[in-house]
């Protein structure tokens, strides 16, 4: 290597370490703040606790809020996978009439603010006469993330050779068997990505949830942000770590599961 | 209580979205059902007189806390539902897009008046709450929560906008919101990011009708805040920030909604204090009212009553650290907190103007928004 090369690795590196200092300093901050004994996220450190993490836990508020979460979380991807999964096969191996269409709408929701989102939401099921609930958080975010079910997937499929498919068909198997043993297998890692980033994206929803929930159904953010008005309050602090190491988790293991190649935009691709 | 930003945050976005909402929902509510019917003017005692199995309840985080609320699920049987609310905005779209699907909410006093004249809340049958005999007059005549029906509101909590300082660091009287320019605290000065800083700002001046000013008085307030803003250390946003801001030593003085700010910074040992300064100050009190298409006003009523209860009240302060609205409260909570509030010396009281509903309210928000991004 020669020492030009070796000026600008250093560089690259520095730089590197830069930017991830300016990602996850505040997260750190935000880790330290949760063992220290002070009741506000001042400097000096007083003291380390355990106390904030045992109160966040015995919080019946936020248990039941983070437990919201989840289920709509889950409820979400379930959805948007089952929704997204076919219409990213339809929209890449089969022609229809009003395909370009067809695309474009069920893009809208990545492109339309979350606020659009929500009281569009809001006004249809208003008038459909369903009762604001939890329930239709789920129906709403799972309907509204199948656009990202569907780049992420259908980005796959582009790479994927439809010829492989015809040959199984060609050997007697049908569209299901086909769908199952070949179709699916090749797009396993992406339908895995869908599913992980659909749940991060549901879980941290505020617009749309605030214009659809009711019946006392209040997510994680929600309690975060309405409190947050009034005080900081450490066992807050406490949780939010809580949640940012579950999360680190499921990333972790993801990115085991998951091949480093990057997924395509839909738009990019062409379609 | 409201808190609502002006600036292009999130909680901006929630406001506008609170004003979108409140217009898409109103033409989907009139597509649906076409004819309205006029608003009551008398309370509407047909539903039940027993306590519900479930109160539903729009508000703010807090305001149902178990720490007090269980004594009246444990009294009734009846379950309280909450879903929470960030801003008034919110809570109106949520209202008008889910009519009939809460039965309490809790709005501020600024806010309570648009609801009346919507015909989207119903009035109350006081006779159900005699509590409410106790509450201080201020609250129970107000004029924001009375119309052609009668009472509408029933109060849960209040506070007022003082200046709060650093004794150790701001010498001398402090009994003018001129401390909020002076020069001698220039970088260590701090006023909340909300309309009501455009309230003080006119009390400074001496107008006093503070929520109808003209645009002339407002070009007035712009003047002064431009004089301001290169003293200050921010525009605070939360509570929690605004504790933070003091505990750090990054500023002296500023304002505050009440809270838990001042007891917090004096039990980590500063000698802060809040004070109504000498040209007065602006006060909030959220109540709860009960939308028009509830069924369960009487169950609502037990609600209120209960929450009026002196020793509910004082729960209820210990909770969130806002002020007692039963004049019998004053005796069960501890020394600071009558102090704080002025609980001792109602005539404090007088020299308050209880936030109201601002007619040019998007005059006032835009002149925030232009002073802070200018």
């Amino acid at each position: 290597m020669t020492r030009r090369g070796g000026t600008s690795t250093t560089l690259v590196g520095l730089l590197a370490v830069l930017v991830y200092a300016f990602l996850y300093f505040p997260m750190i901050v935000v880790a330290i703040f949760a063992f220290a004994t002070n009741t506000t996220q001042t400097l000096p450190i007083e003291g380390f606790t355990f106390r904030w993490f045992l109160d966040a836990i015995g919080d019946d508020v936020l248990v039941t809020a983070f437990r919201n979460s989840v289920l709509v979380a889950l409820a979400a991807v379930t959805l948007s996978t089952v929704l997204g999964v076919p219409a990213a096969i339809l929209v890449d191996r089969y022609r229809f009439p009003g395909k370009v269409l067809f695309q474009k709408f069920i893009l809208l929701p990545l492109v339309l603010p979350g606020v659009v989102t929500g009281v569009a939401f809001q006004s249809f099921f208003l008038l459909i006469g369903l009762p604001r609930s939890l329930g239709l958080v789920a129906l709403a975010h799972g309907t509204a993330l199948t656009s990202t079910v569907l780049t992420t997937v259908y980005a796959r499929l582009l790479r994927s050779d439809p010829a492989m498919e015809e040959a199984s068909m060609d050997l007697g198997m049908n569209r299901l068997q086909t769908f199952w043993h070949v179709t699916l297998p090749g797009i396993r890692t992406s339908v895995i990505a869908a599913a992980l980033l659909t749940f991060t994206l549901s879980f941290d929803e505020i617009p749309v949830t605030i214009f659809i929930t009711g019946d006392g159904g209040n997510t994680l953010p929600m309690v975060l942000w309405s409190t947050l008005r009034r005080e900081s309050r450490p066992e807050y602090v406490a949780f939010t770590v809580v949640v940012l190491l579950v999360g680190v988790l499921v990333v972790t293991l993801a990115s085991k599961v998951l091949d480093d190649r990057p997924p395509v935009p839909i738009a990019e691709a062409g379609g | 209580m409201n808190a609502q930003s002006k600036s292009f945050s999130r909680r901006g976005a929630l406001r506008l979205a609170g004003i979108a909402g409140l217009t898409a929902t109103a033409a989907a509510a009139l597509a649906a059902c076409g004819g309205e019917s006029a608003p009551a003017t008398a309370p509407n005692t047909s539903g039940p007189k027993t306590p519900a199995k479930e109160l539903r309840a729009l508000c703010w985080e807090g305001y149902t806390d178990a720490s007090f609320a269980k004594g009246f699920t444990e009294q009734y049987g009846t379950e309280i539902k909450s879903t929470f609310i960030g801003s008034n905005d919110e809570l109106v779209a949520q209202l008008t897009g889910g009519a009939g699907q809460f039965d309490i909410i809790s709005p501020s006093v600024d806010t309570t008046q648009s609801l009346i004249e919507a015909g989207l809340v119903q009035p109350l049958e006081t006779a159900w709450i005699p509590n409410l005999h106790n509450t201080y007059d201020m609250f129970r005549t107000n004029k924001a929560v009375q119309g052609q029906g009668g009472t509408y509101g029933v109060p849960m909590c209040w506070g007022f906008v003082p200046v709060i300082y650093d004794r150790k660091k701001v010498n001398g009287t402090v009994d003018s919101w001129s401390v909020l320019w002076d020069k001698q605290h220039a970088g260590q000065i701090t006023v909340w990011d909300d309309i009501t800083t455009i309230y003080n700002t006119a009390l400074l001046l001496g107008i006093t009708d503070v929520y109808k000013m003209s645009k002339d008085q407002l070009g007035q307030v712009r003047e002064k805040l431009m004089e301001q803003k290169p003293l200050l250390t921010k525009y605070w946003a939360t509570a929690g920030e605004l504790t933070n801001l003091f505990r750090s030593g990054e500023v002296v003085v500023g304002d505050s909604f009440g809270g838990f700010t001042l007891p917090q910074l004096r039990a980590n040992g500063m000698d802060a204090v809040e004070v109504i300064p000498k040209e007065g100050a602006t006060a909030w009190v959220d109540f709860w009212m009960v939308p028009a298409q509830s069924n369960n006003l009487y169950t609502a009523a037990l609600w209120m009553d209960y929450i009026q209860r002196p020793e509910v009240q004082a729960q209820v302060n210990k909770f969130t650290g806002y002020a007692p609205t039963n004049v019998k409260t004053a005796g069960l909570v501890s020394p600071d907190v009558v102090k704080q509030y002025s609980l001792d010396d109602a005539k404090n009281f007088d020299r308050l103007l209880f936030w109201q509903k601002v007619e040019n309210r998007q005059a006032y928000l835009d002149l925030l928004v232009g002073v802070k991004a200018s």
